[in-house]
């Protein structure tokens, strides 16, 4: 256990959370705050805890089992309150936990759905939200059929460049294995272990994120992250532009608390907004998001999402401390963050460099880049994989826009 | 929603150097506010910013005052640098010059928070301001290329712009040192330098300006205790009036360093015995010092034209030399 206690300090009227998950952003946010917590995550981490006195208790999350109820049990008897799922794989366990600590059998359930995202979408459309075309593939075959018959349907003729259609695995987070699918030659390049899979037909439109904090099935604080180019870049708040669609959006939120049945939480939905002004749902996670979305809400807004994931899930959260927490939407940014993946243009490279036209750039705030590990650079065949994340910051979204665009003509890697 | 810009935007800044700053001011909050374990990735943010901010004019002096509250930050947290016991001037050099740029960033910090205890702008718990004064002095004095040299092509490539940052930091800490701590350093390492009789003396010559500047200030030649240092005799008895007057004032038609057209004029009117004694003392000024002032080469060529038999005096040759002469 640790030796100096992280808890000690904390407010025993709050709840006591459970974090699944290893991540050093969010365990140093959710020290900083208020709440006693304990982390639950791979042994691995154990020595490392240990050493910086975080509460911390080792589990494997592989995969869903029986074992579920034993983690669920184990909490319970420390006196945790709810557990609060940082990953993709941990989202299952953290509904199977809770369904034990809140005594509430059907948050196992829920979990199980947006661990799916063919069931997810299933679903939504049952329910009336607007979707794209999609099917399930268990192999090659499949994505090929479903290619074709797209296409087919779309009118093209012999000749006529296909329109691609989105292949991602199930049960993975965006940033890996999402796929754009074109030719024949691209389903054959889709690993075995990547199905089954959910395929989509292209929805040709405005793709945006949204976080949404939500408590007492009512939504806390709402974010709208532009995408500016998908898998390279984005920013917070968004343009005009986008934040017009603000209301509907809150409508499909809502509409999306109803289906899925959420009390609490916090989801990370995606949507496409065409040219002829309809939403369609793309897929929602029950957990934070990728590509550093908190640390751009967080620069923009002045507050840690990770706490107010935190004020989500504890039950003995009130609604004081949550207006207290949360600034106005849009108004209460003092400008927008952005950030850009780098991923190199060179195929063989031998260090990195800032191009000086990014480093003075007035917007400019950091980088994470490193010297690379490796001079080949693999093809870039999924989206969303990065080498590093660039940080900018400004009062002006259509210069964040530009600039960010411009990143993709750069070369970090030479 | 609203269609307007977002009220509460701060306008943006009117210089790049201000918006930076409080990016890294921002940073550095961060990085105080932040636990231990998560303080690298805000301190790479507070390093990086730094050295953009170092670049620019005015940048090291900005810096220099957010020293202390950048330690109290904790951006040498968990650092070799936290321990000032351990830092030594020999291995600060080297840690600047051939470090990554994180490291390289890390060792220009120190240096900044040494000449902030040394100068008592900051009351560090651990360091005496005298400490941090022989710090300075020694790593200086170890590493006087950063101050006169120009930057060869290997160190002008190195990544982040490293190599001008460790100048202009170099420049600040000179300044603000005070010269008596590094002048004896400085004088010495001249005379080792130029007992090799070098070809190439573009750098001595620089270091020898600086001096002679230093000396019109006036502020040398007292020691702390008010002993007079041996600025004005330097090791083996030669100080920095040598130098400076070989450089720039070697016989007593040029002391006071008139300039060439001046002293052109002088020799054109001086008889031959006038000539002979210029051409003793330019001689007396080489074989002392292995260095030659612009005066002498226009004498040389005066004397070449109107008084050739004094050229081996005005170069000091030998016998063997003279004897060479007249082949």
């Amino acid at each position: 256990m640790a030796s100096k206690d992280a808890n000690a300090d904390k407010d025993p009227n709050k709840g006591y959370v459970a974090i699944f998950g290893w991540s050093l952003n969010a365990i140093d946010a959710i020290d900083r705050f208020d709440r006693r917590y304990i982390i639950v995550a791979p042994s691995w981490a154990k020595e490392y805890a240990d050493q910086n006195d975080i509460p911390f208790m080792s589990w494997d999350f592989e995969r869903l089992n029986e074992r579920s109820f034993e983690l669920g049990e184990k909490l319970q008897e420390m006196g945790v309150d709810v557990a609060i799922p940082l990953f993709e794989e941990t989202v299952e366990w953290a509904g199977a936990v809770n369904a034990v600590l809140l005594k509430n059998p059907r948050l196992m359930n829920q979990a199980m759905l947006f661990r799916n995202k063919a069931m997810m979408k299933r679903r939504a459309q049952l329910d009336g939200i607007r979707v794209g075309i999609f099917e399930e593939a268990q192999n090659k075959t499949d994505v090929v059929n479903f290619l074709r018959r797209v296409n087919e349907a779309l009118l093209k003729l012999d000749g006529d460049p296909n329109d691609p259609i989105h292949v991602k695995a199930f049960d993975k987070a965006g940033c890996l294995g999402h796929r754009v699918v074109r030719t024949a030659e691209d389903v054959d390049n889709i690993p075995d272990d990547e199905f089954p899979s959910l395929m989509e037909s292209h929805l040709d439109g405005w793709e945006f994120a949204v976080e949404a904090f939500i408590k007492d099935r009512k939504i806390q604080f709402l974010n709208i992250s532009e995408y500016v180019h998908l898998g390279y870049s984005v920013f917070v708040p968004a343009t005009p532009e986008l934040e017009k669609w603000r209301d509907r959006v809150t409508e499909e939120i809502e509409k999306l608390i109803e289906t899925f049945n959420i009390d609490f939480g916090f989801i990370h939905p995606e949507y496409f907004v065409t040219s002829d002004g309809k939403m369609y749902f793309g897929e929602v996670a029950y957990r934070p998001p990728g590509f550093n979305a908190f640390e751009l809400i967080e620069r923009a807004y002045g507050f840690n999402c990770y706490q107010g994931m935190v004020l989500m899930f504890d039950p003995h959260t009130t609604q004081e401390e949550i207006d207290a927490f949360f600034p106005e939407e849009v108004t209460g940014a003092t400008g927008h963050a952005g950030c850009f993946g780098v991923y190199p243009r060179r195929r063989v490279v031998s260090e990195l460099n800032i191009p000086p036209e990014t480093e003075n750039d007035p917007f400019f705030e950091s980088h994470e880049l490193m010297a690379p590990m490796q001079n080949k650079v693999t093809k870039r065949t999924a989206f969303g994989t990065h080498w590093g994340l660039v940080y900018f910051f400004g009062d002006d979204p259509y210069r964040m826009r530009e600039l960010l665009l411009a990143q993709e003509d750069l070369d970090f890697y030479v | 929603m609203t269609d307007t810009a977002p009220a509460g935007f701060g306008s943006a800044p009117a210089s790049s150097q201000t918006g930076l700053l409080r990016k890294m001011d921002d940073a550095q909050a961060r990085m105080a506010e932040a636990r231990p374990f998560a303080r690298m990735r805000h301190r790479a943010a507070v390093l990086d910013m730094a050295r953009r901010c170092m670049l620019s004019d005015g940048g090291v002096e900005a810096v220099y005052a957010r020293i202390e509250q950048l330690e109290l930050s904790g951006v040498f947290e968990g650092t070799d640098w936290a321990d000032p016991d351990n830092l030594q001037a020999a291995m600060a050099g080297r840690t600047l010059k051939l470090s990554d740029t994180a490291t390289a960033m890390l060792e220009a910090l120190n240096h900044l928070r040494m000449l902030a205890v040394a100068k008592r702008d900051y009351f560090h718990p651990r360091i005496a301001s005298e400490q941090a004064h022989n710090f300075l002095s020694q790593v200086v004095g170890l590493n006087l290329d950063l101050v006169f040299a120009n930057a060869d092509e290997a160190s002008r490539m190195r990544a982040g712009n490293m190599d001008a940052v460790c100048r202009k930091l170099y420049a600040h800490i000179v300044r603000n040192i005070g010269h008596d701590s590094i002048l004896d350093t400085l004088i010495a390492e001249i005379w080792r330098l130029l007992a090799q009789r070098p070809i190439v003396v573009d750098d001595i010559k620089a270091m020898i300006a600086q001096i002679s500047v230093w000396l019109v200030d006036g502020n040398v030649g007292q020691g702390t205790d008010g002993v007079t240092s041996v600025a004005s005799t330097g090791s083996g008895g030669w100080g920095a009036d040598r130098l400076v007057s070989a450089v720039f004032g070697p016989t007593s038609g040029c002391r006071e360093d008139p300039g060439i057209d001046v002293y052109k004029a002088r020799i054109s009117a001086m008889d031959t015995a006038g000539l002979a004694k210029e051409a003793i003392a330019f001689a007396r000024a080489i074989h002392d010092t292995g260095l030659v002032s612009a005066y002498h080469a226009l004498f040389l060529r005066h004397i070449l034209a109107h008084a050739p038999a004094l050229i081996p005096d005005a170069l000091g040759l030998s016998s063997t030399g003279a004897d060479a002469l007249k082949c």
